[in-house]
């Protein structure tokens, strides 16, 4: 019984330590911005690194692009990230700000004569109505999907660009949680096709264009490459939060952050 | 007497340092288990345990959880590993104990001890770039990431375990069951399989059921060649399910954990729950193993 008592009185502890609050501090910029996992990584380097050059505490949350638009409408956060287009409803209440673009690259084994597929066959490889290479003019051999984990922002992002739901994904699609893993995945495989940041590639693999288009930064900014997706900060329309923040992201320190994180830097709009 | 006192309270202060640092591991395990089921809690108030375990449509986007495919992707992996890597062990074992010279006995059994020491992400990696190539040519099939390779992965990764406990288990067996054994006119082979495996056997089997637990728990190097499809394996033939793509419970947790929250986030602790309770089973049987094998001796 004694022992017992002691085992949760420890615990106990740890558990409360473990929840050490958070301190306001006055006449800082404060702010706290949430939602898209895929920009989350992003804000977190531009967070650090402006809280300590402005002195501010702004902290990042994730939870998913829905969640910061909802955290925004109801002030939860004060900026919401987004990786999706805003929604008609979303757009009356949202100001959006494109800080970053994101071209999503399909690539294959370097020995796949395939060059170029169109969106819609995309979407029948990914879905199981194509399932041989010889379908979209290749060898005749069998398609190895393979696609990023669920919750994953690329997969969300190619998801829905490419226009099918998870639950219609080809279901023996090889599944791998980090884009090192899909690179190796497919090159070492014949059959295989997956999907990557444009900023992740690699020599290793093939890049396939898209309703002839290749990816790169050019055709990605100018939109004629279609996979791709833009990295929005969205605030409430009439409140006016400390534009610092937004100075510092359009700024040239900002921009390099940007492209560490492998991504597209934009001008402001 | 001065002496004795202080022999006495010195000894005093030692128990009590023993007393908290087993204090200290046990607490370890509490604070383990009660953070995993508190975390897994959120889960079952939407999805009750028997559906988490029976069901196996696991789409965290509609929020449907079911575990079922990966539990039987996790038992599929760990049953083939055992039946490659036991057998090669055990046998590696004899050779080691019983019928190698000393020097290359040694070495034998360094080299199995460094096996033990290889990281699994190297083990992953070696699967990744070297055994998928291999079986996607071997079976002609559209992709080498199989529940197959990963149990041969498993099989190299439980070896360790297996040789260096049954060796000690066989060089514990008495010499007088050996002379006697020889002295009754049995041959080396004889008395090796017919009396020292079976006054072993206790050591023998603790060995495998622990390879067992090792093969079931690991993570890194089947995530990484299981290919780790959410779907249920095709059992009928058995070589479809360990030709495909599969994932296991670890490689469900360790796949998703990153980007989790919500009831996402509970479901994978829910899924560690499951996996506590696999861990516990195996370690209740070595303890009924060990427990009969002294009270055999």
């Amino acid at each position: 019984m004694k022992k017992l008592r002691i085992t949760v009185w420890v615990v106990c502890l740890l558990l409360v330590s473990a929840c050490g609050g958070r301190t306001s501090t006055d006449g800082k910029t404060t702010m706290i911005i949430g939602g898209s996992t895929s920009i989350q990584p992003l804000m977190e380097s531009i967070a650090e690194a402006f809280n300590e050059k402005a002195d501010a505490t702004v902290s990042i949350q994730g939870g998913g692009s829905s969640v910061g638009i909802k955290g925004t409408e109801d002030g939860t956060f004060q900026i919401g990230m987004v990786s999706r287009e805003l929604k008609a409803d979303e757009a009356k209440q949202l100001k959006e700000t494109v800080i970053a673009l994101d071209g999503i690259v399909v690539i294959v084994n370097k020995d796949n004569p395939v060059d170029s597929i169109t969106m819609e066959q995309l979407q029948q490889i990914y879905t199981g109505k194509i399932t041989n290479w010889n379908q979209v003019g290749g060898l005749d051999k069998e398609i190895a999907v393979v696609s990023r984990e669920e919750g994953s922002g690329t997969r969300d992002g190619f998801e829905s660009i490419v226009g099918f739901t998870s639950s219609e994904l080809i279901k023996n699609s090889d599944i791998q949680n980090a884009t090192g893993s899909i690179i190796s995945d497919v090159s070492v495989n014949e059959h295989g096709i997956g999907y990557i940041s444009l900023g992740s590639l690699s020599d290793n693999v093939k890049v396939l264009k898209i309703n002839g288009v290749l990816p790169s930064e050019t055709s990605v900014k100018d939109g004629s490459y279609q996979i791709q997706r833009a990295f929005l900060l969205v605030e409430k329309k009439g409140e006016t939060h400390d534009q610092a923040l937004f100075d510092y992201i359009f700024s040239k320190e900002g921009k390099k952050l940007i492209e560490e994180h492998n991504y597209i830097a934009v001008e402001r709009k | 007497m001065n002496g004795i006192r202080t022999k006495l309270r010195i000894d005093a202060i030692f128990k009590t340092i023993v007393f908290f640092f087993t204090i200290v591991s046990v607490v370890a395990l509490a604070a383990i288990l009660i953070f995993t089921l508190l975390k897994a809690i959120p889960l079952f108030q939407e999805v009750n345990l028997i559906d988490f375990i029976t069901s196996d449509v696991w789409s965290p986007s509609t929020n449907q959880f079911g575990i079922a495919s990966f539990i039987v992707a996790s038992v599929l992996t760990t049953i083939l590993a055992c039946l490659i890597g036991i057998p090669i062990g055990l046998y590696t074992a004899i050779f080691i104990s019983e019928i190698a010279p000393k020097k290359i006995a040694s070495l034998v059994l360094f080299a199995v001890e460094i096996l033990a020491s290889i990281p699994s992400v190297i083990y992953g990696f070696f699967g990744l770039t070297v055994m998928v190539p291999l079986v996607q040519q071997l079976f002609n099939i559209r992709s080498g990431t199989t529940l197959f390779t990963a149990s041969i992965i498993l099989a190299l990764m439980i070896l360790p375990t297996v040789v260096s406990l049954s060796t000690s288990a066989l060089k514990a067996v008495p010499k007088t069951i050996d002379e006697g054994s020889l002295a009754l006119g049995a041959t080396k082979m004889q008395t090796i399989l017919k009396t020292k495996i079976p006054y072993a056997k206790s050591g023998i089997l603790t060995s495998c059921l622990l390879g067992l637990g090792r093969a079931l728990g690991e993570t890194m190097a089947v995530m990484l060649v299981a290919g780790n499809a959410n779907m249920m394996p095709q059992l009928f033939p058995i070589s479809e399910a360990y030709l495909s793509s599969g994932r296991t419970l670890t490689g469900n947790i360790i796949m998703e954990l990153a980007y989790a929250s919500g009831i996402h986030e509970a479901a994978l602790f829910a899924t560690g729950v499951v996996l506590f309770i696999f861990v516990c089973i195996i370690n209740i049987v070595i303890l009924r193993v060990k427990k009969r094998g002294v009270a055999h001796s």
